[in-house]
Protein backbone atom coordinates (compact mmCIF):
# COMPACT_ATOMS: atom_id res chain seq x y z
CA UNK A 1 0.00 0.00 0.00
CA UNK A 2 1.60 3.24 -1.13
CA UNK A 3 2.28 6.59 1.59
CA UNK A 4 -0.57 8.29 0.63
CA UNK A 5 -3.25 5.29 0.28
CA UNK A 6 -2.35 4.92 4.15
CA UNK A 7 -2.35 8.51 4.88
CA UNK A 8 -5.84 9.02 3.14
CA UNK A 9 -7.16 6.24 5.94
CA UNK A 10 -5.21 7.53 8.85
CA UNK A 11 -7.41 10.53 8.00
CA UNK A 12 -10.64 9.16 7.82
CA UNK A 13 -10.35 7.16 10.95
CA UNK A 14 -9.32 10.82 12.68
CA UNK A 15 -12.14 12.76 10.85
CA UNK A 16 -15.24 10.29 10.10
CA UNK A 17 -17.59 10.92 13.05
CA UNK A 18 -20.93 9.02 13.14
CA UNK A 19 -24.42 10.80 13.20
CA UNK A 20 -26.25 11.76 16.38
CA UNK A 21 -29.29 13.81 17.29
CA UNK A 22 -29.26 16.59 20.22
CA UNK A 23 -32.36 17.65 22.40
CA UNK A 24 -31.99 20.50 24.12
CA UNK A 25 -34.44 21.28 26.81
CA UNK A 26 -35.15 24.62 29.24
CA UNK A 27 -37.24 25.33 31.83
CA UNK A 28 -36.76 28.36 34.29
CA UNK A 29 -38.99 28.50 37.26
CA UNK A 30 -38.33 32.21 38.92
CA UNK A 31 -36.38 35.21 37.48
CA UNK A 32 -32.75 35.43 38.49
CA UNK A 33 -29.42 37.68 37.74
CA UNK A 34 -25.69 37.50 38.11
CA UNK A 35 -23.18 39.66 37.66
CA UNK A 36 -19.45 39.40 36.24
CA UNK A 37 -18.33 39.24 39.43
CA UNK A 38 -20.43 36.51 40.98
CA UNK A 39 -20.05 32.87 40.69
CA UNK A 40 -21.00 29.66 39.89
CA UNK A 41 -19.96 26.35 40.46
CA UNK A 42 -21.16 22.65 39.39
CA UNK A 43 -21.67 19.53 41.36
CA UNK A 44 -22.73 16.16 40.06
CA UNK A 45 -24.72 13.88 42.13
CA UNK A 46 -23.57 11.52 44.07
CA UNK A 47 -22.52 7.73 43.23
CA UNK A 48 -23.89 6.83 46.58
CA UNK A 49 -27.26 7.86 45.03
CA UNK A 50 -26.68 5.49 41.85
CA UNK A 51 -25.55 8.55 40.02
CA UNK A 52 -23.01 7.65 37.51
CA UNK A 53 -21.84 10.84 35.72
CA UNK A 54 -18.38 10.73 34.56
CA UNK A 55 -15.45 12.50 35.82
CA UNK A 56 -14.11 13.05 32.07
CA UNK A 57 -17.69 14.78 31.75
CA UNK A 58 -17.85 17.07 34.54
CA UNK A 59 -14.18 18.50 33.29
CA UNK A 60 -15.57 19.09 29.99
CA UNK A 61 -18.31 21.24 31.23
CA UNK A 62 -16.14 23.16 33.65
CA UNK A 63 -14.05 24.33 30.79
CA UNK A 64 -16.74 24.76 27.87
CA UNK A 65 -18.39 27.16 30.19
CA UNK A 66 -15.14 28.90 31.26
CA UNK A 67 -14.39 28.80 27.64
CA UNK A 68 -17.63 30.38 25.98
CA UNK A 69 -18.21 33.47 28.51
CA UNK A 70 -17.19 35.82 30.47
CA UNK A 71 -20.68 37.67 32.11
CA UNK A 72 -19.56 35.24 35.64
CA UNK A 73 -16.59 33.58 37.47
CA UNK A 74 -16.91 29.67 37.44
CA UNK A 75 -15.15 27.77 40.08
CA UNK A 76 -13.93 24.58 39.38
CA UNK A 77 -15.78 21.99 41.27
CA UNK A 78 -12.58 20.38 42.75
CA UNK A 79 -11.20 23.15 44.04
CA UNK A 80 -14.84 24.02 45.38
CA UNK A 81 -15.19 21.11 47.15
CA UNK A 82 -11.51 21.61 48.76
CA UNK A 83 -12.38 24.54 50.36
CA UNK A 84 -15.79 23.78 51.56
CA UNK A 85 -14.70 19.88 52.52
CA UNK A 86 -15.98 17.87 54.03
CA UNK A 87 -19.75 19.90 53.11
CA UNK A 88 -20.09 19.06 49.33
CA UNK A 89 -17.92 15.51 49.35
CA UNK A 90 -20.41 13.04 47.29
CA UNK A 91 -21.91 11.83 50.51
CA UNK A 92 -22.19 14.90 52.54
CA UNK A 93 -23.86 17.04 49.38
CA UNK A 94 -27.39 17.79 49.46
CA UNK A 95 -28.74 15.66 46.87
CA UNK A 96 -32.09 17.64 46.28
CA UNK A 97 -33.24 21.67 47.02
CA UNK A 98 -34.85 19.91 50.22
CA UNK A 99 -31.03 19.40 51.89
CA UNK A 100 -29.77 22.62 50.96
CA UNK A 101 -31.12 24.49 54.39
CA UNK A 102 -29.36 22.16 56.52
CA UNK A 103 -25.39 22.83 55.11
CA UNK A 104 -26.60 26.22 54.13
CA UNK A 105 -27.43 26.54 58.35
CA UNK A 106 -23.97 26.33 59.18
CA UNK A 107 -22.93 29.88 59.24
CA UNK A 108 -18.86 29.29 58.07
CA UNK A 109 -20.51 27.34 55.00
CA UNK A 110 -22.45 30.69 54.74
CA UNK A 111 -20.21 33.33 55.09
CA UNK A 112 -17.54 31.35 52.82
CA UNK A 113 -20.04 31.14 49.75
CA UNK A 114 -20.86 34.93 50.83
CA UNK A 115 -17.09 36.21 50.66
CA UNK A 116 -16.87 34.08 47.99
CA UNK A 117 -19.82 35.43 46.06
CA UNK A 118 -20.91 31.86 44.69
CA UNK A 119 -24.11 32.77 43.68
CA UNK A 120 -25.67 29.46 42.26
CA UNK A 121 -25.02 25.63 42.26
CA UNK A 122 -25.71 24.28 39.46
CA UNK A 123 -26.28 20.08 39.55
CA UNK A 124 -25.54 17.68 37.35
CA UNK A 125 -26.67 14.30 37.28
CA UNK A 126 -26.70 11.80 33.99
CA UNK A 127 -24.75 9.72 32.22
CA UNK A 128 -23.59 8.12 28.61
CA UNK A 129 -24.91 4.61 28.12
CA UNK A 130 -24.89 2.19 25.21
CA UNK A 131 -28.52 1.03 24.19
CA UNK A 132 -27.84 -1.57 21.53
CA UNK A 133 -25.01 -3.26 19.93
CA UNK A 134 -24.78 -5.79 16.89
CA UNK A 135 -22.83 -7.27 14.39
CA UNK A 136 -20.25 -9.13 13.88
CA UNK A 137 -15.73 -7.95 13.69
CA UNK A 138 -12.62 -10.43 13.60
CA UNK A 139 -9.42 -10.20 13.00
CA UNK A 140 -6.74 -12.52 12.32
CA UNK A 141 -3.03 -12.45 11.93
CA UNK A 142 -0.44 -14.60 10.70
CA UNK A 143 3.17 -15.19 9.30
CA UNK A 144 2.50 -12.95 5.93
CA UNK A 145 -0.03 -9.94 7.84
CA UNK A 146 -3.00 -9.35 9.21
CA UNK A 147 -6.47 -8.27 8.94
CA UNK A 148 -9.75 -7.58 9.59
CA UNK A 149 -13.18 -8.25 8.61
CA UNK A 150 -16.66 -7.38 9.54
CA UNK A 151 -18.88 -4.64 10.62
CA UNK A 152 -20.46 -3.53 14.35
CA UNK A 153 -22.17 -0.86 15.60
CA UNK A 154 -23.85 -0.14 18.49
CA UNK A 155 -26.43 3.23 19.84
CA UNK A 156 -25.29 5.55 22.30
CA UNK A 157 -27.68 8.09 24.38
CA UNK A 158 -25.70 10.52 26.67
CA UNK A 159 -28.29 12.41 29.15
CA UNK A 160 -27.86 14.91 31.31
CA UNK A 161 -29.81 17.58 33.00
CA UNK A 162 -28.13 20.73 35.17
CA UNK A 163 -30.57 22.26 38.08
CA UNK A 164 -29.73 25.50 38.62
CA UNK A 165 -29.94 26.39 42.49
CA UNK A 166 -29.94 29.90 44.15
CA UNK A 167 -28.07 29.68 47.36
CA UNK A 168 -29.21 32.64 48.43
CA UNK A 169 -33.03 32.25 47.87
CA UNK A 170 -32.21 28.16 48.70
CA UNK A 171 -34.60 27.54 45.22
CA UNK A 172 -34.83 25.96 41.95
CA UNK A 173 -34.37 28.69 39.78
CA UNK A 174 -34.44 26.17 36.65
CA UNK A 175 -33.55 23.27 34.70
CA UNK A 176 -31.14 22.84 31.28
CA UNK A 177 -30.99 19.48 29.91
CA UNK A 178 -28.97 17.92 26.82
CA UNK A 179 -30.27 14.51 25.26
CA UNK A 180 -27.85 12.99 22.23
CA UNK A 181 -28.23 9.70 21.11
CA UNK A 182 -25.87 8.51 18.45
CA UNK A 183 -24.93 5.47 16.46
CA UNK A 184 -21.00 3.94 15.94
CA UNK A 185 -20.01 1.38 13.50
CA UNK A 186 -16.74 0.10 12.91
CA UNK A 187 -16.49 -1.69 9.19
CA UNK A 188 -13.79 -3.50 8.65
CA UNK A 189 -12.23 -4.92 5.16
CA UNK A 190 -8.54 -5.70 6.35
CA UNK A 191 -8.37 -2.39 8.47
CA UNK A 192 -11.50 -1.37 10.74
CA UNK A 193 -12.49 2.20 10.05
CA UNK A 194 -14.46 3.49 13.48
CA UNK A 195 -16.95 5.63 12.61
CA UNK A 196 -17.76 6.89 15.91
CA UNK A 197 -20.57 9.43 17.37
CA UNK A 198 -19.54 11.55 19.87
CA UNK A 199 -22.45 11.58 22.06
CA UNK A 200 -21.02 12.21 25.23
CA UNK A 201 -18.80 15.47 24.06
CA UNK A 202 -21.91 16.49 21.79
CA UNK A 203 -23.92 16.97 24.93
CA UNK A 204 -21.02 18.48 27.03
CA UNK A 205 -21.10 21.17 24.59
CA UNK A 206 -24.71 21.58 24.07
CA UNK A 207 -25.45 21.28 27.67
CA UNK A 208 -22.80 23.90 28.04
CA UNK A 209 -24.05 26.37 25.72
CA UNK A 210 -27.49 26.02 26.88
CA UNK A 211 -26.22 27.44 30.38
CA UNK A 212 -24.47 30.24 29.36
CA UNK A 213 -27.12 31.08 27.52
CA UNK A 214 -29.49 30.91 30.22
CA UNK A 215 -27.27 33.01 32.03
CA UNK A 216 -27.58 35.33 29.59
CA UNK A 217 -30.88 35.82 29.85
CA UNK B 1 14.97 -19.72 17.02
CA UNK B 2 13.78 -23.15 17.06
CA UNK B 3 10.02 -23.93 18.08
CA UNK B 4 11.07 -25.80 21.55
CA UNK B 5 12.51 -22.20 22.37
CA UNK B 6 9.40 -20.36 21.74
CA UNK B 7 7.15 -22.43 23.31
CA UNK B 8 9.67 -22.33 26.59
CA UNK B 9 9.62 -18.55 26.39
CA UNK B 10 5.83 -18.24 25.69
CA UNK B 11 5.54 -20.37 28.98
CA UNK B 12 7.56 -18.67 30.81
CA UNK B 13 6.20 -15.51 30.14
CA UNK B 14 2.84 -16.71 30.99
CA UNK B 15 3.97 -18.12 34.39
CA UNK B 16 5.56 -14.91 35.20
CA UNK B 17 2.42 -12.74 34.34
CA UNK B 18 0.41 -15.51 37.02
CA UNK B 19 3.03 -15.20 39.92
CA UNK B 20 3.01 -11.12 39.37
CA UNK B 21 1.84 -8.68 42.15
CA UNK B 22 0.61 -5.22 42.77
CA UNK B 23 2.50 -3.35 44.79
CA UNK B 24 0.26 0.06 45.54
CA UNK B 25 2.03 2.94 47.86
CA UNK B 26 -1.11 5.70 49.07
CA UNK B 27 -0.29 9.06 49.72
CA UNK B 28 -3.66 11.34 49.17
CA UNK B 29 -3.96 15.30 50.09
CA UNK B 30 -7.04 15.47 52.15
CA UNK B 31 -8.49 19.39 52.84
CA UNK B 32 -8.15 20.94 56.27
CA UNK B 33 -12.20 20.84 57.01
CA UNK B 34 -14.55 24.17 57.13
CA UNK B 35 -15.09 23.65 60.79
CA UNK B 36 -15.15 25.73 63.75
CA UNK B 37 -11.94 24.98 66.19
CA UNK B 38 -12.83 24.18 69.53
CA UNK B 39 -10.25 26.20 71.88
CA UNK B 40 -11.37 25.25 75.22
CA UNK B 41 -10.59 21.22 74.62
CA UNK B 42 -7.21 19.38 73.84
CA UNK B 43 -6.97 16.11 72.24
CA UNK B 44 -4.58 13.31 72.44
CA UNK B 45 -4.43 11.03 69.88
CA UNK B 46 -3.83 7.60 69.88
CA UNK B 47 -3.88 4.61 67.11
CA UNK B 48 -3.49 1.24 66.43
CA UNK B 49 -1.28 -0.31 64.34
CA UNK B 50 -2.88 -0.91 60.96
CA UNK B 51 -3.13 2.69 61.20
CA UNK B 52 0.21 4.13 61.23
CA UNK B 53 2.44 2.71 58.37
CA UNK B 54 -0.05 0.17 57.43
CA UNK B 55 0.73 -2.46 55.12
CA UNK B 56 -2.02 -4.72 53.86
CA UNK B 57 -1.63 -7.59 52.39
CA UNK B 58 -4.17 -10.49 51.30
CA UNK B 59 -5.25 -13.07 52.96
CA UNK B 60 -4.68 -16.41 51.47
CA UNK B 61 -8.07 -16.76 50.13
CA UNK B 62 -7.64 -13.43 48.23
CA UNK B 63 -4.44 -14.43 46.94
CA UNK B 64 -5.36 -17.20 44.95
CA UNK B 65 -7.83 -14.53 42.92
CA UNK B 66 -4.97 -11.62 43.23
CA UNK B 67 -2.17 -10.98 44.97
CA UNK B 68 -2.19 -7.03 46.00
CA UNK B 69 0.12 -5.41 48.47
CA UNK B 70 -1.47 -2.32 49.39
CA UNK B 71 1.26 0.39 51.52
CA UNK B 72 -0.69 2.67 52.92
CA UNK B 73 2.05 4.62 55.05
CA UNK B 74 0.92 6.75 57.35
CA UNK B 75 -1.66 8.38 55.20
CA UNK B 76 -4.56 7.13 57.69
CA UNK B 77 -2.44 8.83 60.42
CA UNK B 78 -2.38 11.98 58.80
CA UNK B 79 -6.18 12.10 57.96
CA UNK B 80 -7.26 11.54 61.87
CA UNK B 81 -4.79 14.26 62.62
CA UNK B 82 -5.95 16.64 60.04
CA UNK B 83 -9.25 16.08 60.60
CA UNK B 84 -9.15 16.26 65.08
CA UNK B 85 -7.01 19.27 64.70
CA UNK B 86 -9.58 21.21 62.99
CA UNK B 87 -12.03 20.57 66.04
CA UNK B 88 -9.47 20.97 68.81
CA UNK B 89 -6.09 21.67 70.27
CA UNK B 90 -3.53 18.97 70.25
CA UNK B 91 -2.56 18.42 74.38
CA UNK B 92 0.45 19.10 75.04
CA UNK B 93 1.84 16.34 78.00
CA UNK B 94 4.06 19.39 79.58
CA UNK B 95 1.07 21.22 80.04
CA UNK B 96 0.02 20.57 83.48
CA UNK B 97 -2.70 23.30 83.85
CA UNK B 98 -5.30 21.15 86.06
CA UNK B 99 -8.56 23.55 84.78
CA UNK B 100 -7.97 22.33 81.09
CA UNK B 101 -10.29 20.10 79.26
CA UNK B 102 -8.43 16.99 77.76
CA UNK B 103 -9.84 14.15 75.78
CA UNK B 104 -8.29 11.13 74.43
CA UNK B 105 -9.18 9.27 71.31
CA UNK B 106 -8.31 6.34 70.17
CA UNK B 107 -8.90 5.20 66.38
CA UNK B 108 -8.86 1.54 65.20
CA UNK B 109 -9.11 0.24 61.75
CA UNK B 110 -11.93 -2.81 62.05
CA UNK B 111 -11.95 -3.47 58.92
CA UNK B 112 -10.59 -2.79 54.69
CA UNK B 113 -12.04 -4.18 52.28
CA UNK B 114 -12.42 -4.00 48.27
CA UNK B 115 -13.62 -5.43 44.99
CA UNK B 116 -11.89 -5.46 41.92
CA UNK B 117 -13.59 -5.69 38.38
CA UNK B 118 -12.27 -9.22 38.62
CA UNK B 119 -14.25 -10.32 41.38
CA UNK B 120 -17.11 -7.97 40.99
CA UNK B 121 -17.49 -8.75 37.26
CA UNK B 122 -17.87 -5.28 36.58
CA UNK B 123 -15.87 -2.28 35.36
CA UNK B 124 -15.36 -0.37 38.80
CA UNK B 125 -12.91 -0.58 41.92
CA UNK B 126 -14.89 -0.23 45.25
CA UNK B 127 -13.36 -0.16 48.55
CA UNK B 128 -13.94 0.25 52.07
CA UNK B 129 -12.63 1.25 55.56
CA UNK B 130 -14.43 1.24 58.67
CA UNK B 131 -13.06 2.46 61.68
CA UNK B 132 -14.12 2.02 65.70
CA UNK B 133 -13.38 5.59 67.29
CA UNK B 134 -13.37 5.63 71.42
CA UNK B 135 -13.49 8.51 73.30
CA UNK B 136 -12.71 9.53 77.03
CA UNK B 137 -11.91 12.13 79.30
CA UNK B 138 -8.64 12.76 81.26
CA UNK B 139 -9.63 10.17 83.66
CA UNK B 140 -10.10 7.42 80.90
CA UNK B 141 -13.67 7.36 81.28
CA UNK B 142 -15.41 6.36 78.31
CA UNK B 143 -17.70 9.28 76.51
CA UNK B 144 -18.46 7.84 73.54
CA UNK B 145 -18.13 5.81 70.92
CA UNK B 146 -18.37 6.03 67.01
CA UNK B 147 -18.42 3.71 64.11
CA UNK B 148 -17.09 6.20 61.21
CA UNK B 149 -17.10 4.36 57.43
CA UNK B 150 -15.73 5.44 53.79
CA UNK B 151 -16.47 4.04 50.56
CA UNK B 152 -14.60 5.22 47.33
CA UNK B 153 -15.47 3.40 43.95
CA UNK B 154 -13.65 4.34 40.43
CA UNK B 155 -14.52 2.62 37.23
CA UNK B 156 -11.26 1.72 35.43
CA UNK B 157 -12.50 3.20 32.25
CA UNK B 158 -9.00 5.47 31.29
CA UNK B 159 -7.06 5.50 34.20
CA UNK B 160 -4.00 2.97 33.37
CA UNK B 161 -2.73 -0.08 35.38
CA UNK B 162 -3.28 0.47 39.33
CA UNK B 163 -4.58 4.36 39.09
CA UNK B 164 -8.19 3.38 38.87
CA UNK B 165 -7.68 1.33 42.34
CA UNK B 166 -5.33 4.01 44.00
CA UNK B 167 -7.94 6.30 43.04
CA UNK B 168 -10.68 4.46 44.82
CA UNK B 169 -8.61 3.80 47.95
CA UNK B 170 -7.71 7.73 47.88
CA UNK B 171 -11.46 8.77 47.41
CA UNK B 172 -12.53 6.43 50.51
CA UNK B 173 -9.99 8.00 52.42
CA UNK B 174 -11.29 11.42 51.92
CA UNK B 175 -15.29 10.01 52.22
CA UNK B 176 -14.05 8.96 56.00
CA UNK B 177 -12.42 12.35 56.27
CA UNK B 178 -15.79 13.72 55.48
CA UNK B 179 -18.13 11.26 57.54
CA UNK B 180 -15.57 12.35 60.57
CA UNK B 181 -16.07 15.71 60.32
CA UNK B 182 -19.63 15.99 60.40
CA UNK B 183 -19.66 12.81 62.99
CA UNK B 184 -17.29 14.96 65.12
CA UNK B 185 -19.28 18.23 63.94
CA UNK B 186 -22.68 16.62 65.58
CA UNK B 187 -21.26 15.44 68.64
CA UNK B 188 -19.38 17.61 69.68
CA UNK B 189 -21.89 19.40 72.16
CA UNK B 190 -22.07 16.40 73.66
CA UNK B 191 -18.53 15.82 74.65
CA UNK B 192 -18.10 19.14 75.31
CA UNK B 193 -20.72 18.92 77.93
CA UNK B 194 -19.92 15.85 79.33
CA UNK B 195 -16.32 16.74 80.41
CA UNK B 196 -17.61 20.17 81.86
Amino acid sequence: MSRSKIKIIFLLMITTVGCSTTRIDEEVNTAFTITDDESIVLLSNSYHTGNQTELDFMDCLNSSISKKQNAFEIIPTRQFQNLFYPWFEPSTAPQSIEDLPKILGNELVKEKLSVMKIKYLIKITGETKTNASSGALSCAAGPGGGGCFGFAWWDDTSAYNASVWDLSQETSVGNVSANVTGTSMIPAIVIPIPILARTQSNACDGLSDQIVSFFSG
Amino acid sequence: MNNAVKKILILQSLLLIGCSSQNLVIDTFIPKPLVKMNESISVQLTFDDQIQNFIFSPEELQKKEASIEINFGNTQQKLFENVFLSFFKLSNESDNDPDKKIILIDVKLDKFEYLTPQTAANQKYSVWFKYIINIKDNNENSIDDWVVTGYGEQETGIFQGDEAFKRAIRIALRDTGANLSITTQEKIENITNTIS
